[in-house]
């Protein structure tokens, strides 16, 4: 799932760019690595990178400058800035120049590698289509949006059911709140949704759950919303 | 310690006003009776040099040359009266002065002005019995008589006061631009200084936690391994908070972060910051309890710092609390929102309760370490900041709990 995508890490801590660069290629990425501004618009030119991690305070200039630099080299590659500066101007400042997001050092691995995939997504489409995914033994197809169960049988997803399910895999192990499932399916707040979700809930799980009155993989995190389990395939 | 400085100094600027005041009014009286002194004592020095080289000779009065050159200098001009006001001798003395004066008209004179001349009366001749009369023609010099009364002098007493309450107020209000300009050249420092800081531990901080949470996942890690590197990515992720409540308590404290209101439906904020406590392992066993009919209340606030408030007092609870869940409730009434974060304690004792809800940044145990962080004073600051307030009660009812509630306009 977007996971050959090329990604360009430009920060300055050398020990910091081997960790992410670590976990990223163990996620199915390729990395490149600039420790400055001249290296990364030279990376910039000859790599031509998928998505651009950035650090702000770089020794040779700050990040919002480079910024503008890569855009011109690269128009089109997503930019997420990683920096240790927090505050709400900087993060401004590195929205408002057309980023695409902004992290804040410190940062959970994790946290940062669905924000990756979250703006690659938004920026090259989703390539779910090419893949499926295993809730035991039944078979989701992201492409044809059928599940196939063990004992041969068939279904197709709704539209709502289909989003449903792509919300929740996308943090899969994650409490998906119920605003952010309406929000995703709906478009809107909670307030008039929450029980036409908790029909599509069920629904779903009849189609994918073995036993759907005792949920394996899409679990009830209880006045919060739901969460898929970590063992989907 | 401070406030006793404090009073102890606005007396020392009192006193200091106070002798201020005295030493301004006397220093006005002696000049003005020095002014007056000296502007007298010139023309009293003209009028006795000319006596003394007056000379009397029987049948009237001869001006020495000395005497004349004198009064030619000083451009002045010299006349003898008898004791019928008659002008018995005169030097150089103008047209327009009269030969004749009448009582009434010396006693005029003799203490202001001859016409437009200023003049100066002494007495000569034998027995005393003739006034000396030497006037200048200058109209630039001044002329006037004061009369000081003792009982004036006694005045003061009511001035001092009124005065040393201006020099005090003066003072006070020149001390204070002072002292501001000098706390916000502090606060400046201590705001770039923890900025500064803040910046370089974030980047260690971030390898330290992402190698953690790459352990606490890998397999080939024992549990127990496992379990530890857990517990290190938590710690990082308290020492994240801590950094961001110092930064953020900074910014509230000297005014740099204006508020960002906007709509939002409160219960919503408080399962995503329930649902992130949990993901990211912060907070564990947290239970919302908010009826569906909570889902329809707006609330108009500044989003991310509400929510920064709501964290710290879940996290405050999780890690304080003794058993079961950290409970978080919802509710409106007048206009007001509050919410109510809840743990079980062992106990609770009026003490704690009452150092909990103490408006203070830091409180301090007996050793003087701090016993609560920038956590709770954030939250404190976050509710001032929307016209709240954070209050923390007991509940005995079953068993003992610990209520937090954060109350705001809506």
């Amino acid at each position: 799932m977007n996971t050959h995508r090329k990604i360009l890490i430009v920060d300055d801590e050398e020990k910091l760019r081997t960790m992410l660069s670590d976990h990223l290629v163990n996620a199915g990425y390729t990395i490149c690595e600039a420790g400055s501004c001249a290296s990364a618009k030279e990376m910039m030119q000859r790599v031509r990178p998928d998505a651009v991690i950035l650090d702000v305070m770089l020794p040779d200039g700050d990040g919002f400058s480079l910024f503008s630099d890569l855009r011109l080299i690269c128009p089109d590659a997503p930019v997420l800035f990683l920096s240790a500066r927090d505050e709400d101007s900087a993060k401004l400042t590195g929205l408002g120049l057309g980023a695409d997001d902004y992290i804040t050092k410190p940062f959970l691995l994790k946290e940062l590698e669905l924000r990756i995939a979250a703006v690659i997504r938004r920026v090259y489409g989703d390539d779910m289509q090419k893949t499926v995914s295993h809730f035991g033994t039944t078979t989701v197809n992201w492409g044809s949006a059928e599940v196939q169960r063990n004992d041969g049988s068939q279904t197709t997803l709704t539209l709502k059911e289909f989003s449903l399910l792509k919300k929740l895999y996308e943090n899969k192990g994650n409490i998906v709140t119920i605003d952010a499932l309406c929000s995703a399916l709906w478009d809107g707040d909670l307030f008039g949704y929450e029980n036409t979700l908790m029909v599509h809930v069920r629904k779903l799980r009849e189609k994918i759950e073995e036993d759907p009155s005792h949920p394996q993989y899409i679990l009830t995190a209880r006045g919060l919303g739901y969460k898929m389990s970590k063992e989907v395939q | 310690m401070n406030r006793l400085g404090s009073v102890l100094k606005h007396i020392c600027m009192l006193l200091f006003s106070v002798l201020i005041s005295i030493a301004i009014c006397l220093v006005a009286f002696f000049i003005l009776s020095y002014t007056n002194w000296s502007e007298t004592s010139g023309k009293m020095n003209s009028a006795t040099n000319v006596l003394s080289e007056l000379e009397s000779n029987g049948n009237g009065y001869s001006l020495s040359e000395n005497g004349q050159k004198m009064l030619s200098e000083m451009n002045e001009f010299a006349f003898v009266l008898d004791e019928n006001g008659k002008v018995i001798w005169a030097y150089d003395k103008p047209e327009d002065v009269k030969d004749k004066f009448t009582a009434s008209e010396i006693a005029v004179f003799s203490k202001w002005f001859l016409g437009n001349y200023p003049v100066t009366v002494r007495v000569c001749g034998e027995n005393d019995g003739d006034l000396l009369v030497v006037g200048s023609r200058r109209t630039d010099l001044g002329k006037y008589n004061l009369t000081y009364s003792v009982k004036g002098l006694y005045e003061l007493r009511y001035i001092i006061p009124g005065l040393a309450g201006c020099v005090f107020v003066i003072i006070f209000l020149l001390s204070g631009l002072s002292e501001r300009r000098e706390r916000r050249e502090r606060d400046r420092a201590r705001a770039c200084w923890i900025d500064g800081i803040s910046h370089d531990i974030r980047t260690p901080l971030a390898l330290v936690m992402g190698y953690a949470e790459e352990w606490q996942d890998d397999s080939s890690l024992s549990g127990e391994q496992a379990k530890q590197a857990h517990q290190m990515v938590i710690a990082c992720n308290r020492v994240k908070s801590l950094i961001s409540d110092l930064n953020l308590t900074m910014r509230l404290d000297y005014k740099m972060q204006p508020l960002k209101k906007d709509k939002f439906v409160l219960s919503a904020m408080l399962r995503e910051t329930i649902a992130e406590l949990v993901n990211s392992g912060e907070a564990t066993d947290v239970e919302p309890d908010i009826p569906q009919e909570c889902n329809r209340i707006l609330v108009r606030a500044d989003r991310r710092l509400m929510q920064r408030a709501v964290t710290n007092l879940i996290i405050n609870a999780a890690r304080y609390k003794s058993s079961g869940p950290v409970r978080v409730r919802m509710s409106e009434k007048n206009n007001r929102c509050f919410v109510y974060v809840e743990n079980k304690m062992d106990r609770i004792s009026e003490e704690e309760l009452t150092n909990l809800n103490r408006n203070t940044k830091t409180r301090f145990s007996g050793d003087g370490t701090a016993m609560h962080g920038t956590g709770l004073q954030l939250v404190r600051q976050i509710a001032k900041a929307h016209g709240g307030k954070l209050v923390f009660t007991g509940d005995d009812t079953d068993g003992c709990h610990l209520i937090a509630a954060l109350s705001f306009r809506k």
